[in-house]
């Protein structure tokens, strides 16, 4: 289980985690793990020994693709782009989050049980 | 194909993700060092934040290996497993498989051999059967006379070729044993026809079927090779009718064109008187389709040479026309309804099989719910334990398939070796490429339909509610699924059911159905004359009369006589007969009746009786008065009220009268389904027919009939020691093969029933007892809140009856609507009769009450504290 002190993360998560950055824009594995890193405030953190499984994960499932290209750096790096497929993924996949996430919080106000 | 493509995809994957790595790091060490970090402290800081390089490209590389192949080898080996967890299910299941498929795979390669593969001959779908056909016959293909032949080959050209052939036995002799050659007469151009060239030697020439030409004959592969199987083969001098002829050739061995047995061909070579009859139909005509040319194109140029024809020689003609038949459908004919029957049943068989395992697998998968909603919680997909069930039916099917495959390369060999003689091709039965894909193809199917209903339904359940509560029950809609497939069962076993009652019932009438004749003791067996030898009838009587004379001394015989046509075996040739004084339009159809040359002693030996005047007597000799006996058909068909005795009948193409001296009864000479129509017997001394050259000899013996043939032979060669003997055998065989068919497909088709019958019943059994031993807590409420055992008793009755009923109404409603199929095979049943539903019905039902016996009395005699503190 890929943890750090700053967030543990559930099965399945970072895929979703990948993907929602990918939504905006195509990104090499580096700015992926940068962007997780800023945008979930610096609570989460996508280790590079998970990172990258779940990306072959990702482009075995076809929900994103890959391409050579260069960084802003001037650096070869493979670039990923989310497919439409893996944009359909990702909404059914926030969906369930979501519904879970309401689980989650319902259980924990015990005053309504 | 993917697998492989995948496994080189994911080889370059694994390439670039070491590159991109690479490039991952020392983006970071870049930034790290625009953070302010030195160089060297910015590497190490990225190096231990990165981790294990080795393990995080080996994890990647899982992704893709775990994906292709171990996958697939794991949901293998852990499906090998839970089956060897399971012996008794594992057991059952490929026990059922391999029966339903082997049964399958036989039952196919008879059909794909006799009636899809196509004859093998040149362009097969080419070749036509040109038969007769009359107004009095109905639809019954009728053969043609060689004037019409021969009008018809000059007159049609939608046709190539237009050929004819008769069965003529001959007999070979200068040989060293004697025998009576299964021979063809045929015309010269049947080979060329038939698209067939000669293994070794050749085929008729054009005018080798002129009369003046010398004798020629060709030879099957299997004589040649009784007769040394040397090629000095060909031009060999033989005897055949006592006549010399020449072998030109041998066809390639499985020739069987027109049937298996023939042994030799020779042409038909005609006189002119035989060229000019058109009364005598009895060559079987058959035409290849010009290539241009629609089977409709065919038949319409038939209908107008027929409507010529008829206007030309109304005597002979009126009434007939001529249809084109595909020549596979009329060779193989009889047998379809009963090869198509026995299919049905062995696909019903596996269809109850599937219904089986579906429900076997439902249950045992219940069992399982709990580790599959744990698997479900550990993170497999839905997906991924639907493949592992569908994988654990994939391999019991297999498995079972492989099985059913090594049951059927046995079963073939038997049943080709059983059906020959019976159907028509049997010889060319074999396990072939079409039937090894037909078993594969039945084994996924079956692989399909039983194991991905239940899987779909397992892989649905529940995996809050099952790990939530620690109950062991089943969920509902598993336990739903399973009496559908109980009722499923119970229907197919009715439907089923409703089959072997009709056609044992069938059968039981066909048996019991009075031949007409004495069938026991008695022996018989042919004898063909060669017409060289015995040209006139004169000759022919007297060779018989000496034979009847030496076969009535010999010790044990009751008595002897002889006919033409050996009862029971269906050979019926009919003739025009004109009826003196008999009250007809000159628009009715022609008189046509049987025409049997019987001898003195005949009708005693037979045991068949004389209802009214006399049986022939020495007295009918050949300078006697022509006299004749009739049938009652005919007694009654054409002197309806009056006394036939004494009145006159002739054959419609001799002048002389034949007086009636007698009638007699009606038999089933065509086997015991049909009737025979009307009949006359003519005296053997004095028949006029010198083609008329062979009869068959009735024995009534005092014991064992077989025990008297080398006796009879011994008797007969005294008398022409060339004279071979041919169709030995006793009439109570004769009678037996005549039944043969109807009884195979009745006791294939009960035995399937009973099996079926076997597995709805266990089906039934099984959910009974399933039920009770989940609800033993609530019948322990139950009995302790005061319900009787009788309740209990009532309640799971009415859950077993539910699926019962619904499957017989299921099973009953198609076996209404599928009747007809069989109609063709039914004998003295309708397809609907009433009895044999309602006592399918009833069979079902009292099996079914069996089956819910031992689970009820278990469910009563629960004791409530023990069960209670069950939970």
């Amino acid at each position: 289980m890929p943890a750090t002190p700053k967030g543990e993360l559930l099965p399945g998560t970072l895929e979703m985690l990948i993907m929602v950055t990918l939504r905006r824009e195509p990104l090499h594995g580096y700015a992926i793990a940068q962007r997780i890193h800023d945008d979930s405030g610096e609570l989460l953190h996508a280790e590079e020994g998970s990172l990258y499984p779940a990306l072959q994960r990702l482009l075995i499932e076809g929900w994103v693709s890959a391409e050579w290209g260069m960084s802003a750096r001037n650096r070869r790096v493979r670039i990923y782009t989310l497919t439409p497929a893996g944009r359909k993924q990702l909404t059914r996949e926030m969906k369930r989050v979501g519904r879970l996430m309401d689980g989650i919080a319902r259980m924990m106000r015990p005053s309504e049980a | 194909m993917r697998r492989i493509l995948r496994y080189f995809r994911a080889r370059r994957f694994e390439r670039d993700l070491s590159a991109e790595m690479q490039a991952h790091l020392e983006e970071k060490i870049d930034q790290l060092t625009d953070e302010g970090l030195r160089p060297e402290e910015a590497r190490a800081r990225a190096l231990r934040q990165f981790g294990n390089r080795t393990q995080a490209v080996e994890r990647s590389r899982e992704q893709w290996a775990f994906q292709c192949l171990d996958e697939v080898a794991q949901d293998l080996g852990y499906a090998v497993r839970s089956l060897r967890r399971n012996p008794a299910f594992t057991t059952v299941a490929l026990l059922s498989l391999a029966l339903g498929i082997g049964a399958n795979t036989i039952v196919f390669s008879a059909v794909n051999q006799v009636l899809l593969r196509a004859l093998p001959y040149r362009e097969s779908s080419r070749l036509f059967l040109v038969s007769g056909r009359s107004a009095l016959h109905g639809a019954e293909p009728m053969q043609a006379s060689a004037t019409d032949f021969y009008d018809w080959r000059e007159q049609a050209h939608a046709f190539d070729n237009l050929a004819a052939y008769a069965n003529w036995p001959m007999n070979l002799t200068n040989v060293d044993e004697p025998r009576r050659l299964d021979t063809a007469l045929v015309s010269a151009n049947l080979f060329a026809t038939l698209g067939v060239s000669a293994q070794i030697g050749r085929t008729f020439l054009p005018d080798e079927d002129q009369e003046q030409s010398p004798l020629v004959v060709m030879i099957s592969h299997r004589l040649w090779q009784i007769l040394g199987g040397t090629p000095q083969i060909v031009g060999r001098k033989v005897t055949l009718n006592n006549s010399d002829a020449t072998v030109i050739g041998v066809l390639p061995a499985g020739f069987a064109f027109p049937s298996p047995e023939i042994d030799a061909w020779v042409p038909l070579s005609l006189s002119a008187a035989n060229r000019a009859n058109r009364d005598g139909r009895w060559l079987t005509v058959i035409g290849r389709l010009g290539a241009e040319r629609s089977p409709g194109d065919a038949t319409a140029e038939m209908d107008v040479i027929s409507r010529r024809l008829a206007t030309a020689y109304p005597a002979s003609n009126r009434g007939w026309s001529a249809a084109v038949l595909p020549l596979q459908d009329e060779l193989v004919g009889k047998t379809r309804p009963i090869l198509l029957t026995l299919q049905a049943g062995a696909l019903l068989l596996l269809l109850i099989t599937c219904a089986n395992l579906a429900n076997l697998l439902l249950a045992k998968g219940a069992s399982r719910t709990r580790e599959i909603a744990m698997r479900a919680a550990l993170g497999a997909s839905r997906a991924r334990i639907l493949r592992q069930l569908v994988v654990e039916s994939t391999t019991l099917a297999i498995v079972g398939g492989a099985l059913g495959l090594g049951l059927a390369a046995q079963g073939v060999t038997l049943v080709r070796t059983f059906a020959e003689g019976f159907i028509p091709r049997a010889g060319e039965i074999h396990l072939s490429g079409p039937t090894a894909l037909f078993a594969a193809a039945t084994t996924l199917l079956t692989a399909l339909i039983f194991g991905l209903a239940p899987a779909l339904q397992l892989s649905r359940v529940d995996l809050r509610r099952q790990m939530g509560s620690g109950a062991r029950g089943t969920p509902h809609q598993v336990e739903r699924q399973r009496g559908r497939l109980v009722a499923i069962e119970v229907g197919l076993a009715s439907l089923l059911l409703v089959g072997t009652g009709l056609l044992g019932e069938s059968l039981v009438r066909l048996i019991s159905t009075a031949p007409g004749l004495r069938t026991d003791h008695l022996l018989t067996l042919r004898l063909t004359l060669p017409r060289s030898k015995y040209p006139t009838s004169l000759a022919q009587g007297a060779f018989f009369d000496e034979i009847l004379d030496r076969v009535k001394g010999l010790p044990g015989v009751v008595a002897v006589g002889e006919i033409s046509d050996t009862p029971l075996r269906g050979n019926n040739p009919t003739f025009e007969f004109a009826v003196e004084g008999a009250m007809r339009a000159p628009s009715d159809a022609p008189i046509q009746a049987g025409l049997r040359a019987i001898s003195t002693g005949y009708l005693r030996t037979a045991g068949i009786p004389v209802v009214k005047g006399r049986d022939f007597a020495p007295v009918d000799h050949a300078g006697g008065a022509p006299v004749a006996i009739v049938n009652q058909t005919m007694a009654r068909q054409f002197w309806p009220g009056l006394d036939p005795v004494g009145r006159r009948v002739r054959l419609k193409e001799e002048q002389r009268w034949m007086t009636v001296a007698g009638v007699v009864a009606d038999i089933k000479h065509m086997g015991l389904k049909a009737e025979e129509g009307p009949v006359v017997y003519i005296p053997y001394a004095q028949k006029t027919q010198d083609w008329l050259a062979w009869t068959t000899l009735l024995i009534r013996t005092a014991g064992e009939p077989m025990a008297f043939v080398p006796a009879v032979r011994s008797a007969i060669r005294g008398v022409d020691k060339n004279q071979p003997l041919a169709e030995i055998g006793t009439l109570d065989e004769v009678l037996a093969r005549s039944t043969a068919m109807p009884r195979i497909t009745a006791g294939v088709i009960g035995v399937v029933s009973g099996l079926a019958l076997l597995i709805a019943v266990v089906g039934v059994y099984g959910l009974l007892a399933y039920t009770v031993a989940q609800r033993i807590p609530e019948f322990g409420i139950r009995l302790t809140l005061g319900a009787s055992p009788r309740d209990v008793w009532w309640l799971l009755l009415r859950q077993a009856m539910r699926q019962v009923v619904a499957g017989v109404a299921g099973g009953l409603a198609a076996a209404w609507y599928l009747g007809r199929w069989l109609e063709s095979q039914l004998f003295g049943v309708q397809p609907h009769d009433p009895a044999i539903f309602g006592a399918v019905a009833a069979l079902l039902v009292a099996a079914s009450l069996a089956a819910v016996l031992a689970p009820a009395r278990r469910a009563t005699r629960i004791d409530p504290m023990t069960a209670l503190r069950a939970d």
